[in-house]
């Protein structure tokens, strides 16, 4: 019987080790599934120079830990052990990108590491150093006649710490700082046309009627996305692109089925956690009052960060453009000056969205924000040659 | 590559044993340097010419040590400059930017403007530098044959289960399985069955205390309760614990796959009842090298009492530099030596009267402190910190709802079995359960370890930046 055993471990043992090798000889199995919570696996490229570099080898580790065979059943498998374990409840240490709040609000890590970190001194200085950028680009979009501006938003935990976790409330009162009312007074006074969409939203929460995100969502939804679109239209009533636009007011949202953008972007990472509950969301359509007004003939770019979508999309709802003629760029660094030729032509607004980052992370945004800003001139001088043609 | 990794699960071992066991006996050595190299190479592929440059300088010098013969003024020359050619790379690479960033303020002032630029530290070399010595060393006194084979030598330098964290494996150790082995049925499973154990300690337990520990420590301390303060650093306390040893009883079980018997690195160090015993007990391979390398050579206790304490106060210092290039190691490290100086001075006669329990409140009470100064970012928050432990926090303690919703019930569970597992007391029990028992649990723990594993996000060992 011993001697069964032995073989039999030994024969688990390798089993284990050698089944994920499969994925090698093309046994592959259906991810599908799993797609959502992490992306796709660069494709690794041997040479002696990715090999020096370490490249090859970060791709090849990341490739294979996210393709190997029997990964899918081996995932579930473990979730559903820590899940049991956890009497249900998933939980900050075992999550890789999430984690559950009080009344099965999710969250997500990044932002919550964020949030748990002290400031950090000199955080000021950062800050005037991404202004003065911003500056530039505000100065750029005047001298086209169009106009800038910077809209930092507040994070899911920013709008709803009442729902996170108990265990946050020790460290929140310490290590929770405004970073965006930061910024946007630093814009002021730089002369940097700026609508805090974060004091404004969170000063209104008394009278919030429905979610402003979803409970497994990390952004807006158009409930959210409505408020702060009919806050920035107020602030800017005077403003000389937005005086010319008529746009129909946001009154509000009804319940839809499906999704309304993202809401519940977060749900789908929960794929998962067999954890149906956790995913039960509140669906809404934004709704407006109609004007007869036609709509501004110029064309809108909204870049940043994730809301930058939700802008355009409500914008687009609520007819302020030409859907046509406005965009988010995608990335930032990644949008190619050809893409935005159709837009810098006609430039009226240029809008930059900014939720909670430390300033270690705005730092690391500067070079994609010059590379949207250079882009754009780039398109911009395109644009002007071709007319000089 | 991390043993925990799916690259080294899922690939690199299997890949191992089907190229070690398809070859002949003659050619396994041969099979298991590549991959000890490739191993070494796929996470520091430009540190791998270090390393190679010096198995390459001290298998020479070995050689030359060795042939020396009755001219022990040349042998002690050689070994001279050998020591100083490992010791000057672990130096420059990963104490000279420590040094520089120290030293260059006040040489500045003097008028010296010379930048020094950072290097990367090469993973591991602070064990295998140590494993080098300690064979250049045994082959001038006479301990150990010298290694005529350089290939066989790389083996004992590179052999990838110790390579990088660890136990610092004697050569007289292995000079006998690296000659001579066979493939041994018993061994392998022995193996797996403690390389099986080394995983659900990493992964069971020091993970899941990491990721409790890395948000307490990364909170502003001031904002860090009292309570929390304890819980960090006991939770701290059992995840090096369970870090470090499950990495090497992966190491000794994958040796063992291959029929090579390392020491063992840890003898349940929290049961100890004094400092000394602790020492006895924690990265044996590294406190014994110490005690025949360092301790015994500058005179060890036999040159009266002062001179032990001096030597005990060099040593641990030492050994606290050589953790890091960090004021904390260095504290950490003066910080035991201090504590074994007391004991010696009379103070380990009053711990010996103690009842045992108390003895080991003691010692667990120096340890926790210790690790405090080991793991805080530097040395101020490593001060409040402790403050903050000993009574002096100004947060105000939330709730229990609120410190369960914090742990979990499976990490609190982890940390009791944690806390519960550094006594001998499982060995005691498993020892009473029969033998098929215990296989036909090791494999059901073994698969859901590794399953754990196999899923889990890269998580270093800490063991890796020393």
């Amino acid at each position: 019987m011993e001697r069964f055993l032995k073989i039999l471990f030994s024969a688990v043992f390798f089993a284990l080790v050698a089944l994920p090798t499969l994925c090698l000889f093309g046994v592959k199995e259906d991810f599908t599934s799993l797609y959502g919570y992490e992306k796709i696996a660069k494709t690794p490229e041997l040479s002696l120079a990715t090999f020096r570099s370490r490249g090859f080898q970060d791709a090849f580790s990341e490739s294979y830990a996210k393709t190997f065979f029997l990964r899918k059943t081996f995932l579930k498998t473990a979730y559903q052990m820590r899940e049991w374990m956890n009497l249900g409840q998933f939980h900050y240490g075992y999550a890789q990108s999430l984690y559950e709040g009080r009344d099965n609000v999710i969250f997500e890590r990044a932002y919550s590491q964020f949030h748990l970190r002290c400031p950090r001194p000199g955080g000021k200085e950062k800050y005037r150093e991404a202004v003065a950028l911003l500056k530039d680009i505000d100065a750029w979009c005047t001298s086209i006649g169009a106009d800038f501006v910077f809209v930092p938003v507040a994070d899911k935990h920013q709008a709803y710490p009442e729902y996170l976790p108990r265990w946050h409330d020790w460290l929140w009162n310490y290590t929770n700082y405004d970073t965006q009312a930061e910024l946007a007074a630093i814009c002021r006074e730089a002369g940097v046309k700026v609508f805090d969409a974060s004091t404004y939203l969170i000063g209104m929460k008394p009278r919030w009627e429905h979610w402003t995100f979803a409970p497994s969502g990390h952004s807006y939804n158009a409930y959210g996305s409505g408020l702060i679109y009919q806050g920035f239209l107020d602030a800017f009533a005077k403003m000389k692109t937005v005086n010319r636009l008529v746009p129909n007011q946001f009154k509000g949202v009804c319940p839809k089925k499906e999704e309304w953008y993202k809401d519940d972007d977060l749900g789908s990472l929960l794929n998962i956690w067999y954890n149906p509950r956790l995913a039960a969301n509140p669906h809404y359509e934004p709704l407006f009052a109609e004007t007869n007004k036609v709509m501004n003939p110029g064309s809108a770019v909204f870049f940043g960060d994730c809301f930058r979508n939700n802008a355009k999309k409500i914008c687009q709802a609520a007819k302020l453009f030409d859907p046509a003629k406005m965009i988010d760029c995608q990335r930032y660094g990644q949008q190619k000056a050809q893409g935005l030729v159709p837009y810098a032509k006609d430039l009226k607004l240029l809008v930059m969205t900014f939720q909670s980052f430390n300033t270690g992370r705005l730092d690391e945004r500067r070079e994609e924000i010059e590379s949207i800003f250079k882009a754009l001139k780039e398109a911009r001088e395109i644009c002007q040659k071709k007319q000089g043609s | 590559m991390v043993f925990t990794s799916a690259v080294f699960l899922g690939l690199f071992l299997p890949a191992m044993f089907a190229v070690y066991f398809l070859a002949n006996n003659s050619a396994r050595p041969y099979v298991l340097l590549s991959f000890s190299l490739l191993f070494y190479a796929w996470g520091e592929p430009s540190a791998v010419v270090t390393m190679v440059a010096l198995m390459v300088v001290n298998y020479v010098l070995a050689r030359a040590i060795a042939a020396s013969g009755e001219r022990r003024w040349l042998a002690k020359t050689l070994l001279t400059i050998g020591v100083a050619a490992d010791l000057g790379a672990l130096v420059a690479y990963k104490y000279l930017g420590f040094l520089a960033e120290n030293l260059l303020p006040v040489l500045k002032t003097a008028g010296f403007g010379y930048e020094i630029p950072k290097i990367a530290l090469p993973i591991g070399i602070s064990f295998y530098v140590f494993q080098i010595i300690s064979y250049i060393v045994d082959v001038y006194r006479g301990t150990v044959a010298v290694q005529r084979n350089p290939f066989k030598f790389m083996l004992y330098v590179s052999l990838f289960p110790q390579l990088i964290a660890g136990p610092i494996v004697r050569y007289a150790t292995i000079a006998q399985d690296i000659e001579n082995r066979t493939a041994n049925f018993d061994n392998i499973v022995a193996g797996i069955r403690r390389f099986a154990i080394g995983l659900a300690k990493k992964v069971l337990v020091a993970d899941a205390m990491a990721s409790m520990v890395d948000v307490i420590f990364a909170a502003p301390v001031e904002s860090i309760p009292c309570f929390y303060c304890w819980f960090g650093a006991i939770a701290y306390t059992i995840q090096i614990y369970f870090d470090f040893s499950g990495y090497s009883d992966m190491a000794i079980g994958l040796g063992r796959m291959f029929n090579f018997r390392f020491l063992e690195n840890f003898d349940h160090p929290y049961s100890s009842c004094s400092i000394q015993e602790f020492w006895r007990r924690w990265h044996i391979s590294l406190s014994t090298w110490f005690r025949d390398y360092l301790y015994i050579p500058l005179g060890g206790s036999r040159k009266g009492k002062l001179r032990t304490y001096v030597n005990l106060f060099i040593v641990f210092l030492l050994c606290g530099v050589w953790h890091g290039a960090a004021w904390n190691f260095v504290v950490w490290g003066v910080y035991h030596g201090i504590g074994l100086v007391v004991e010696r001075c009379g103070f380990r006669k009053v711990v010996d009267r103690m009842p045992r329990p108390l003895g080991n409140a003691y010692v667990l009470l120096f340890a926790i402190v210790g690790w405090v100064i080991f793991r805080a970012p530097d040395m101020g928050y490593a001060w409040s910190y402790i403050c903050n432990m000993f009574g002096g926090a100004t947060a105000a303690f939330t709730s229990f709802s609120a410190v369960l919703d914090f742990i979990a019930l499976d990490k609190l569970l982890l940390l009791v079995i944690g806390c519960v597992a550094s006594y001998p007391v499982f060995d005691a029990v498993t020892r009473r359960v029969p033998e098929t028992v215990r296989l036909a649990c090791g494999i059901v723990f073994f698969a859901i370890t590794y399953v754990l594993a196999i899923t889990s996000a890269y998580s270093p060992f800490i063991y890796f930046r020393f």
